[in-house]
């Protein structure tokens, strides 16, 4: 099958933290601050969430247009959209490094990471999945949302195809993610490292889409 | 058995950003009932003891609520962008010759194309309509540049000023249209 031409839009890197670490709300908004201050024209916002707070309540967001950052005591995400005049990967990987600088700072282990990507296609996906399925086959449905799952190493490679012609919607989502039974710290693998694994498969699917 | 980096980002890609004004609004409504809960726990009946956060299950449970409201709010927070969705709104409801210049109605597809144009946006659009039948969203920048998009039902016409191209306009057709006004804002700002 001809693979669609895509390119990537928006791109959220998921760090997912060592259970029951001692994050330092305060100390790691200091340390991101210190490496993305000049990512963002914002300032990040400090939740004032009491310490006994769940640990997935929010306890920093930091916005911008096209960036957006929040972590809680479990995870920390950061998002971008990426203009057509930069490199997705080049990004990618300065944001990494910053991300994973600031963590280390704070002594906090990652256990896990993920990266969800957007990917616009130029080609309509219902014309090229067509000679497989046929949408209009299905109770005259208006959307539809194929995925699989691909295990490569030990990572899940989820692909998710959107599709809705009346609204226009004509989009493919990778989502790839360390196992979290394989959690990082214990194989001797950083986060930093996790991530650019990530995108190195990100880039292959790319390439190789269907 | 599978996992997924994020279900809330694979169910509704698109609404990983948050809005100010969203995010007031969900801080303001936590933090009430959050200083309204702790109010009551501490000023209680039973005293301040026994009902310090955390060590009253009841309490607790309650609190964990309102974490948890706060956390889904905030993890579904879209762009909702009020004042171009309160526009569309009433350009929907304008009649023949609105302009006062025999300009006609907009029609219902218009208007829910602009809908699903404007809630997959990075930043809102100012919003007016034409008289020859589009909706244009328009951005500016303090140093000058601008960009506009004319929204028929079939096409997209665009127009914009940037210091390093100059004046630029071109049209936009097909399912990809949509997908490509939205690149050119995160262009624009990025």
């Amino acid at each position: 099958m001809k693979g669609p031409n895509v390119n990537i839009y928006k791109i959220q890197m998921a760090y997912f933290f060592r259970e029951k670490s001692p994050i330092r709300t305060f100390g790691l908004i200091s340390s991101l601050y210190a490496q993305l201050k000049d990512v963002f024209k914002t300032e990040p916002q400090s939740l004032p969430i009491p310490d006994e707070a769940p640990e997935d309540v929010p306890r920093c967001i930091w916005n911008d247009v096209n960036t957006s950052l929040t972590f809680n005591k479990v995870r920390l995400d950061f998002t971008f959209n990426i203009p057509s005049k930069f490199n997705w990967k080049q990004l990618l990987t300065e944001f990494n490094k910053k991300i994973t600088v600031a963590i280390d700072e704070q002594e906090i282990i990652i256990d896990r990471v993920g990266l969800v990507s957007e990917l616009m296609s130029a080609d309509s996906l219902h014309e090229l999945l067509k000679e497989y399925i046929q949408i209009n086959k299905f109770n005259d449905a208006g959307e539809a949302n194929i995925s699989w799952l691909e295990s490569i190493e030990s990572y899940n490679v989820w692909t998710y195809f959107t599709i809705n012609e009346s609204k226009d919607i004509n989009k493919i989502v990778f989502d790839i993610n360390s196992l979290p039974e394989c959690k990082l710290a214990d194989q001797g693998t950083t986060g930093k490292e996790a991530m650019d694994k990530c995108a190195e498969l990100l880039k292959g699917k790319m390439i190789n889409v269907l | 058995m599978y996992y997924r980096s994020n279900n809330t980002v694979i169910n509704q890609p698109i609404f990983w950003s948050f809005n100010g004004d969203d995010l007031k609004e969900t801080i303001t409504y936590v933090m009430n009932g959050l200083f309204g809960k702790i109010e009551n726990s501490f000023f209680g009946k039973q005293g301040i003891n026994e009902n310090v956060v955390g060590y009253n299950k009841k309490k607790y449970d309650e609190l964990e609520k309102v974490y948890s409201m706060a956390y889904n709010n905030i993890n579904s927070l879209t762009k909702h962008y009020i004042v171009a969705n309160a526009t569309l709104d009433d350009i929907s409801k304008l009649e023949y010759n609105w302009n006062d210049n025999g300009a006609q109605a907009f029609s219902v597809k218009l208007i829910e194309r602009c809908r699903q144009i404007v809630s997959q946006l990075v930043a809102e659009p100012f919003v007016c309509p034409t008289a020859c039948g589009s909706i244009q969203f328009e951005y500016e920048k303090e140093n000058g540049e601008y960009i506009e998009f004319e929204i028929y039902e079939d096409r997209i016409e665009v127009y914009s000023e940037s210091l390093i191209n100059g004046e630029e306009e071109f049209v936009l057709y097909g399912i990809t249209a949509n997908d490509k006004m939205k690149q050119m804002v995160v262009d624009f700002y990025g």
